[in-house]
Order: C-alpha cells, then structure tokens, then sequence
C-alpha cells in the first residue's frame, strides 16, 4: 500500500515545493526575546511619565476632548491650554483597554490579533514621492501607486498587512481618503489602514468598508479597516482636527492606532529615555482619551520615536538610536497590557542600497524581537519617509521572512537535539554526512528561510546570467508579481454598488478585485 | 578660562579686537557677552551699521559656514542666534534712526491645516541669526491671518511651511490673497516643508523654495541684498 502510494506520487510529476512560508517565518511569532530595559527600567519610565502628565500636562485646545477630561476630573488650565492628568486618572482608566486588538483581512488567513509578544510586519506610509519602476527615478505618488503598492503587498509572503503606501497626489483632498481605501481595499485581502483628514470622509470610507465586509454587523465583527490617528504633534499637543477624527473613529467602533513621532533633540529630549518619557506620556494620555470616550474601546499604542540628526535637523529613520527606541516601546506597552504599533525597517537612503539594507536591518529587526505586535514602515520605505520603491517592497519582503525566521528561534526539543541522527550518521554505517538522512529531508522545507532575490550561486553562474545586483533582480521579481498576481475579487456586485455611490477615481483596471 | 573673560576689560581693546572677540563671542553663542561687546562699540561712538557688519554679521557669517560644513551642530547654531538676537535687540532701534539699510523683517507661519512647526522653528531662529527682525504666526494659520501681518508689519520677506501634502496647497491659497489685497508685489515669498520642493514652489508663484533652514537664511541674505544693495549680509 505505502509503496503503491509512494510509486503514484513519483508519477504525478515535477515536484512542487509546499507553502510552508507560515511555517518557517510564521506571522504573529512571538518576540521579546530582545528586552533593551530593564523590568526596573520600564517601571521607571513608566512613573515618569505619568509624572509628566500630572506635572506638565498635555496642551488641548477648548473644544469636546477638554471638556471629556475635565468631566473626568483632570485639572484643566484654560489659560494655557493645558490639561494635567492626575496618576490614579491615568491608571484606572487604560486598564479598560482591550489586551488584544483583532483585526480582519479579506481573506481569514490574513487576520491578525494584536497583543501579547505577538509579531506582525507590514507596509507603512505616507510617502509622497515614488521611485518609478520604469525609469528609476523619484516622481510625485498617485492613486495608481497606492493600488500597485497594495497588489504588491498581497503578493509578498512576509508582508502582513497594507498600510497604504503613499500619498494620491493627484487627487483633490475631497477624494483622497475614500479613494485611497478603495484602492487598497481593492489590491488586497490583507487588513488596509489607513488614515482620514475628516470626519466626512471618515464616515464614507466606514460606508466603503461596510459595503465591502456585508453589512455593520460583519464590519464590527471583522474589521477590515483600522485608522491611524495622529492625535499629537509633540511635545504634549493633542492636534485639534485629527483629534475630532479619532473622537468620531472611537465612537463609530474602530479599531484606532494612536501615533505619535516625536524626534529625539528636536520634538523630544535628546536624552533616549526622556523621549520615551514624553512618548509614553503621549501615549497614555491618548489611550486615557479614547477609554474615557468608550471604555473597551479597541485601542493600539502608536509609538513611533526617531531622531533628529543634530548636525542638520533633519528626521532620522535608520540609525542605532531608533533601533533602540522602538525596541523598548514593545516592553512600554506590555507594561500597560496594550498592544503596540511602532515604526521599523526604513531607511534614510535614497535608493535601495548597502545603506537601506543596513539600516533596515537594524531597526526592523530589534523592533520584531523585542515583540512589537504592528510594526510599520517596514516595507519599501527611503529617503526618511518621503519615498517608496517598487524593488524595496520586494527586498524588505525577503528581509522580514529572515527577520520573523529570527523572531520564530530556536526550536529546541528531544528531536530537535537530534542524538539519534547524530548517532546514526556518525556510526559505523552512517554516511558520515547529513544531507541525506530523513530528518533533513523533513525540515529542508521548515527550518530554512529560503530568500527570493538574495543571490546564493557562484560566481561563475552570477556572471552567467549578467550578474545582475539585488536592485535589478528585486525590479525583475516586483514587475512579474504585478502582472501575474491575481488578487481574489470583492463580492458580487460589490464594485458596481461602491462605484455608483462614491466618485471613485481609480481606473477599472488597476481594480484587481472588481 | 571663565575667570579670564570675566576679568577681560573691553576698552582696553582695540576697534579690531574689540570686532574680532564680538565675531568669537557670537561663535560661541555667548549672548551676555556679545550684548557686552556691541554696548561697548556704540560706546565708542561707533555707528550701529558698523557693528551690525563688521562685528555681529561677520561672525554669524563663520556660523553659517561652519553649519553648512557639519563643523557646528545645530543646538550650537542655535546659542549663535540667540547671541546675535541680543545684539540686534541693541542695534535695531538705533539702526531704525538712521539710513542705514534695513536688516529686513520676515513673518513666518505654518498654514491652515497644519499644525507641525518644528521646521519652521528652526527657520525662524536663523532668520534671527542672520539679523531679520522675526514676526512668528504659529501654527494653522489662515490666508487672512497671513494678509493681516504682511498689513501690519509690512515685511520684505513672507516665509510658509507645510509638513502634509494636503495642506501645502494652500499657500498657493495664500499668496493669491496677498494679491488680492496689493501686498504681494512688494515681498519676497519663501516657502519650504518636507514634501515641498523647487517645482511647487514656481507653480504657486513662490519667489523662493528653501530646502532647509540654512538655505532659508542664506536665500533670505540674498535676496534682501538684491533688493537694498547691501552687502550680503545686510
């Protein structure tokens, strides 16, 4: 019978290398083997910065968020602005926040439960400027590029999540928002975030995303879109439109990201621990805000702490020190039982260079082992946030299955020390090597991240074939995906219904899922 | 050290160490003594433009390029600006009696809609190290908010920043209300923000793209120098 079965799958044919991607880099690994602070260390933080909130304050201007904290009880200056949260405020009122934030793809197997230890990585944005995939140069971003970005994004194995890409620089601000999750939404069953200028246009992408997931129930149930709200400008400044937005987006039941980017030496201390103080009090009086406007509410913390390069002033998102910071974040948000959204894996570099790689490699991966649950940015991202490329989507892909294959660890069991093998191999009948023996042949698929476009071959075979660098290979694999991917369609009838509603500006045929 | 400089006694210098300490206390962000150096010119009878040229812009003009070359960080720049701000503070009055040329005056905003100020900050306190008098708008200001300064103030310079692409549009907004209301003719329009660049800044009838905030102060230098005939600087 084994034989019989053994013989007829001989026969069906070439061999085809299994999907075992989720086996080997497995979305939602759990991290925090990376801890840069210490448990004293967080606790410390911690209590600085719920002294920053009860000494300083957060600056609100008049308007309906004052008047939710000063109903709470929070002592509110008038004068100057300011808003002081007492400590037993503070705490009591974030332990209402949801531990875990779960949030849907299209497709189920693109769900995502944030919380805990567990690592996810994705795209980030906005950028506003593109590298073309033609000519190679930066030009403005437009709708296109934010459907592209997303079929992209559905494509690549270790990209868990599309937060739209770019900016569509070529429509009017009255279209931006419902257009730019229309786009999204419409290149890829994985979860889409995005962001929303107005309450209106908030209202309407909710409508889009309504239509899309079959009606309130099954959007509330699976949330197919989240927002990222920038609600602060630091230091301690809640921005009074987007606070409106994030007010509307709590109440209407979406799950928000609290983002804040404060820059070490220019928006926040220069000193690396203080700018985590001011962000986690950021953070705090954020999440304070959304769980006094709604106890439950589903709730990420956004830290996303950088750099200001002193000698220049300019923003910076590839260096050691944010590497350090956005590790230590992961361990702040635990501290507060909250799932955390942060920012890793990009790259001050113009182009998809030594330096890209580098920087990239620095900061995404500190970020995901020390168990950041969203991580950002973490896909495509150049020039400090102000480009994106086609090839670095496809590179950074590769570079975040090594990275989750790192945050996956060692597996270390009785099998796994392998004595029998060992044993076995090395015995007077063994082979005296390990290439053939069955427990290889088991895990050569499992154990092994296998890259798409690092180049492993000779030389001779390098050479062979034009010795083309990892830009033009990337560039290669980026244009195949696009025109061979098949993205799964919107239900029946969908796509009409959304286009009768909305003016939708995105060319039918960029519409994968129509 | 310290002890030294408190002990130094300014008049015992003369004109060109006198200049040469001013240009180095300014290097070094020594406000008090920069003040000190330029009371004890216009002791000597010195005329304000003199001490503005020859003592204060000098040494910022040093600051500038050692920024330029990544010799001085900006935190040090900075102390520059707030040395050379308490100089002027002494001189401007004066300078504003004669007929001498005017040092310039820049309103600076960023516009409605956006509320990151960082940049313009830092433009801001550069202007003042290069001797512009600075009226700062804050943030999320308005078309008529900007049209009501350039009334009041009337500068030569109108600087405006933007961090999101979709509030940088409006300062096309912007200038075409200062049009409307006369003023535009008689200003230079600086613009600059991170996703701001050259292009834009024709498209909305800008006079200026500025990429950082050296440039900013450099371009401003310029321009003010095309307009009053002075020596850069002026």
């Amino acid at each position: 019978m084994a034989r019989a079965a053994a013989r007829s799958r001989r026969r069906r044919g070439p061999r085809t290398t299994p999907d075992t991607r989720a086996i080997v880099a497995p979305p939602g690994a759990l991290g925090g083997r990376y801890a840069p602070l210490t448990e004293g260390e967080i606790e410390r933080i911690h209590d600085a910065a719920l002294t920053v909130l009860e000494r300083t304050g957060v600056e609100v201007q008049a308007s309906e968020a004052r008047e939710v904290f000063a109903d709470a009880g929070a002592e509110v200056d008038t004068a100057t602005d300011r808003v002081r949260l007492p400590r037993g405020l503070v705490e009591e009122t974030i332990a209402a926040a949801p531990t875990e934030v779960h949030l849907a793809g299209r497709d189920p197997r693109h769900d995502l439960v944030l919380g805990g230890t567990r690592v996810y990585m994705g795209t980030g944005g906005a950028a506003v400027k593109v590298l073309d995939l033609d000519t190679g140069a930066a030009r403005e971003s437009t709708l296109a590029d934010v459907a592209r970005f997303g079929r992209l994004a559905d494509a690549l194995d270790n990209t868990h999540f599309y937060l739209r890409a770019c900016v569509a620089r070529d429509l009017p601000n009255e279209l931006l928002d419902v257009n730019t999750f229309y786009a999204s939404l419409a290149n890829t069953t994985k979860h889409v975030t995005g962001n929303c200028f107005t309450v209106e246009s908030l209202e309407e992408v909710l409508e889009l995303a309504t239509t899309i997931a079959g009606g309130e129930q099954a959007l509330r149930e699976r949330p197919l879109v989240s927002l990222v709200t920038s609600w602060t400008v630091s230091p301690l400044r809640f921005a009074p439109e987007t606070t409106e937005v994030l007010t509307a987006a709590v109440r209407l039941g979406v799950p928000v990201f609290l983002s804040s980017a404060p820059q070490a030496g220019a928006t926040s201390p220069a000193a690396l621990a203080g700018t985590l103080v001011q962000l986690h009090a950021e953070e705090l009086s954020g999440l304070t805000y959304t769980q006094l406007l709604r106890p439950g509410a589903p709730t990420v913390l956004g830290y996303v702490p950088s750099v200001s390069d002193l000698r220049t002033g300019n923003f910076v998102g590839g260096s050691p020190e944010f590497a350090l910071m956005n590790a230590a974040v992961a361990q702040l948000g635990r501290r507060c039982g909250v799932p955390v959204y942060n920012s890793s894996g990009l790259s001050d570099a113009k182009v998809p260079d030594v330096q890209a790689g580098y920087e990239k490699a620095l900061t995404g991966l500190a970020a995901a082992l020390a168990g950041s649950n969203y991580i950002h940015h973490s896909v495509g991202f150049l020039e400090s946030l102000l480009t994106v490329a086609y090839e670095a989507y496809v590179i950074d892909d590769d570079l975040n299955g090594s990275i989750m294959r790192m945050v996956r660890g060692i597996e270390v069991t009785d099998d796994t020390l392998s004595l029998d093998v060992i044993d076995e191999v090395c015995g007077p009948d063994g082979e005296g090597h390990y290439l053939g023996t069955a427990q290889s042949l088991a895990l050569m698929n499992t154990e092994f991240y296998y890259p798409h476009t690092a180049d492993r071959r000779t030389r001779e075979d390098w050479e062979a074939d034009g010795a083309p660098d990892l830009r033009e290979r990337a560039r290669l694999r980026a244009r195949e995906l696009l025109d061979t991917h098949r993205v799964q369609p919107f239900p029946d009838g969908v796509d009409d219904r959304l286009r009768d509603r909305f003016d939708l500006q995105l060319p039918p045929e960029l519409a994968a899922a129509r | 050290m310290t002890t030294a400089d408190d002990e130094l006694d300014l008049t015992t210098l003369d004109d060109a160490e006198l200049y040469e300490l001013m240009g180095e206390d300014l290097y070094d962000g020594l406000r008090e003594d920069v003040i000190e150096g330029v009371t004890e010119a216009l002791a000597r009878g010195h005329a304000a433009y003199d001490v503005l040229t020859d003592g204060l812009v000098a040494g910022m003009e040093q600051v500038g390029i050692d920024f330029r070359d990544g010799v001085l960080f900006v935190p040090e720049v900075l102390l520059a600006a707030s040395a050379m701000k308490g100089g002027m503070e002494l001189l401007r009055p004066r300078l504003a009696e004669t007929d001498a040329p005017r040092a310039g005056t820049l309103v600076i905003g960023t516009v409605k809609g956006d509320i990151h100020d960082i940049g313009k900050n830092l433009v801001g306190m550069m202007m003042e190290g290069a001797g512009l008098e600075v009226i700062d708008l804050g943030i999320n200001r308005s078309a008529d908010d900007f049209v009501a300064a350039v009334q009041e103030h009337r500068p030569e310079l109108l600087g405006m920043s933007a961090l999101l692409t979709t509030t940088m549009p409006y300062m096309r907004e912007v200038i075409e209300a200062l049009a409307e209301a006369g003023l535009r003719d008689d200003l230079h329009v600086l613009v600059g923000g991170a996703p701001v660049n050259e292009e834009f800044a024709e498209a909305i009838g800008a006079d200026a793209y500025c990429r950082d905030a050296a440039v900013a102060a450099q371009t401003a230098r310029q321009l003010l120098g095309a307009r009053t005939a002075v020596p850069a600087g002026g």
